[in-house]
């Protein structure tokens, strides 16, 4: 697992306050129980704090899963 | 804190963690305020409502999304002492709702509707040469929607006024009023003079400029989620809107209570003495001090009570307040001081005791962390402030947390200090007085009882919701039904004042009886503690009777409804000659015949 995906899935254990959250790169908003459109601007709040970064206006409605975040998030971090 | 509250949750061990939920605070994390909020459906109910007793239903609506707010506003109501229910309309259908008249919103039966409107909901040019003609057309938009809304669903509305905008197009020339900001401002002016009653304006324009203009608006969430407020500043929204629901129904506090020193003077009056002591202008900390104390001045004028618990000598810890010139507040400004050396939980289960008011009503200032440790401790009911080792954060700690929040100031609440210093003369004329009934007729009491009406329904409202011990029912109502109560004639109200030698009382007295047949059933009898065993009850008893016999009545059927704290009248029926009449769960029943065969007891009012 990628240092990126193991500290997303900490934001995402903290956010649907479920320590069983296993994040895959398929992972999407079907599998996981609560991820709907309000979490996932919270979800997003999260991640900017996370990794220090700022998406954007309209930059993460078109992601389908957990890999193309990450994608998004190395490229902002510049790796 | 959220690791324990967490920890807590998951042990079942709900008491608890609920206690740490009613202590956080919208300064907090905003992931801690987030779990909080999402915490509180997954409490049983019998815990909330054992800590938190008013329950009451709020309607948001929406000029913008509410989503993400009314967690925060529930979670923070409930530091106010109120559980909400909450009714939330689809994102921007605010005005729809009112002029449909909603049937959801009726059935939901609100207590109270926000309207949740921001400077997005007005159209305003950026600039306007008949900016008279734009401002009052607006202003007649919210004021209709305002009045229809209280009309149709017969409650109160919190409503808000517009946030001035952070864009500045015309630069300098903004503060001029044709611009969209001087267009605000003018609004909101006029919204401030024209409400209709039972109107309260929820004042964002000045919350915003506290959190920051540039911080209030976040203008990604509000184009991606019609969002109005940024997610860093709504804990603060929703913290004031609770406080503000607070006092419409009558939750907020009554007493500040407060030690001394390095509270209210630098340094320690038993050791420093009078002139080792910091205070007044000349010394930094010495002008702090006396800036905490004219705020706390403010609050008294306005009917807060100020007590004071110290460890010192009696004699010592008076002695500022008698003969330092720069001590704002005075002797005469302390409603119950207590300086002794016992610890401090005593002492303010003593106060409470003294004025006649609950723990939960009291507030606890004092610059000693080991102190609000163990108040907070043992009489968790208490509110303990944060307060910081800077004397000049002192006002902003106090102020901040919104505690003594009111909608509207009344007559009596400018004399409560007098009042109860009128009582201390009283008691020594009850001590000199060789026995109860001549005290009594010494007193000169005279009474004026009339039915409530447009004169003193605010007073009455804030009696009704204020008012714990001698309340029979305990119903509180809001402004609105009040007023419904008022207008029906069906209903036998009466509104009393009391004087005597030594001053006014004010208005002190509520009942408030439905006629259905030839029967009045009393829903609503109250009275403020300060006038326990004057005879009130007796005299209002023989009023209502007068009126049962004028309008050929033949029963008066009255209630006790018991609750914590109203234990002092579960005689009340017996005592006045009523018999009993059956019980179940959630009281006793009474009954008097109105066919004057029972006699009252005697009482010494004039009326």
């Amino acid at each position: 697992m990628s240092d990126t995906l193991e500290k997303l899935q900490e934001v995402f254990r903290d956010l649907f306050d479920d320590d069983d959250i296993e994040l895959k790169s398929d992972t999407s908003a079907r599998d996981i129980a609560g991820w709907d459109s309000l979490k996932n601007v919270k979800l997003i709040v999260r991640v900017e704090k996370a990794f220090h970064v700022r998406f954007a206006t309209g930059e993460v409605v078109g992601l389908k899963d957990v890999g193309e975040l990450v994608t998004l998030i190395e490229k902002k971090i510049g790796r | 804190m959220k690791a324990d509250i967490k920890r807590l949750m998951k042990a079942g061990r709900y008491r608890e963690a609920f206690e740490l939920i009613l202590q956080v605070k919208p300064t907090d994390a905003p992931d801690l305020l987030e779990y909080a909020a999402g915490q509180i459906q997954k409490l049983p109910d019998d815990i909330v409502s054992a800590r938190v007793g008013t329950k009451k239903r709020l309607a948001v609506l929406g000029g913008a999304t509410t989503s993400f707010l009314t967690p925060l506003i529930q979670l923070f109501a409930l530091r106010r002492g109120l559980s909400l229910d909450v009714y939330e309309s689809d994102f921007g259908l605010y005005e729809q709702e009112i002029w449909s008249t909603s049937p959801a919103l009726r059935q939901f039966a609100p207590d109270v509707i926000h309207i949740h409107v921001s400077s997005r909901n007005l159209t305003l040019p950026a600039y306007a040469d008949d900016h008279e003609r734009h401002v009052a057309e607006q202003g007649q938009r919210f004021v209709d929607l305002y009045r229809a809304a209280v009309e149709r669903f017969g409650c109160t509305l919190l409503v808000n006024n517009f946030e001035t905008e952070v864009q500045r197009p015309y630069g300098a020339l903004d503060v001029a009023p044709q611009t969209r900001n001087g267009m605000i401002r003018s609004l909101n002016e006029l919204l401030a003079r024209t409400l209709p009653p039972q109107v309260y304006l929820n004042d964002v324009e000045q919350l915003s400029a506290i959190c920051g203009k540039s911080r209030w608006f976040d203008a990604r969430l509000w184009n991606e989620t019609k969002t109005a407020v940024s997610f860093e500043c709504q804990p603060y929204y929703a913290d004031r809107l609770a406080a503000t629901l607070g006092a419409l129904f009558g939750r907020s506090k009554k007493c500040l209570v407060l030690d001394l020193d390095n509270t209210l003077w630098g340094g320690v009056i038993g050791d420093d003495g009078l002139r080792g002591i910091h205070l007044g202008m000349g010394q930094p900390e010495g002008e702090a001090f006396q800036q905490f104390q004219a705020y706390v001045k403010a609050l008294k004028d306005r009917g807060i009570l100020l007590a004071v618990a110290s460890k010192n000598e009696p004699e010592n810890a008076l002695s500022p307040f008698r003969e330092h010139d720069d001590m704002i507040l005075r002797e005469s400004d302390i409603s119950c001081f207590v300086a002794n050396w016992e610890p401090k939980d005593g002492s303010l289960v003593q106060i409470a005791k003294r004025l006649n008011i609950g723990l939960d009503s009291l507030v606890f200032f004092d610059d000693n962390p080991v102190e609000r440790e163990l108040i907070r401790g043992s009489l968790p009911e208490v509110t303990v402030i944060d307060v910081p080792e800077d004397p000049s954060l002192f006002v902003q700690a106090l102020d901040t947390e919104n505690l003594f929040d009111t909608v509207s100031v009344t007559q009596e609440d400018q004399t409560r200090t007098a009042a109860l210093q009128q009582n201390s003369a009283r008691e020594d004329l009850e001590a000199r007085a060789g026995n109860y009934e001549d005290f009594l007729r010494e007193l000169g009491m005279r009474a004026v009882a009339e039915p409530i009406s447009e004169r003193n329904l605010i007073r009455v409202t804030q009696l009704i919701n204020k008012t714990n011990q001698f309340n029979l029912t305990t119903q509180r109502m809001t402004e609105a039904e009040v007023r419904v109560v008022v207008q029906n004639p069906a209903f036998y109200t009466s509104a009393t004042r009391l004087d005597d030698k030594f001053g006014s009382h004010g208005l002190i007295s509520v009942v408030i009886g439905r006629v259905t047949a030839d029967i009045l059933t009393v829903e609503n009898w109250l009275m403020s503690c300060r006038v326990l065993k004057r005879g009130v009850e007796i005299m209002e008893m023989e009023r209502m009777l007068a009126f049962c016999q004028q309008q050929g009545l033949r029963l008066i059927v009255g209630r006790y409804l018991p609750t914590a704290k109203n234990k002092l009248v579960q005689e009340h029926y017996a005592e006045l000659g009523f018999r009993e009449a059956g019980g179940d769960d959630s009281g006793t029943t009474w009954h008097f015949d109105v066919d004057g065969r029972v006699p009252l007891p005697t009482h010494h009012i004039l009326t």
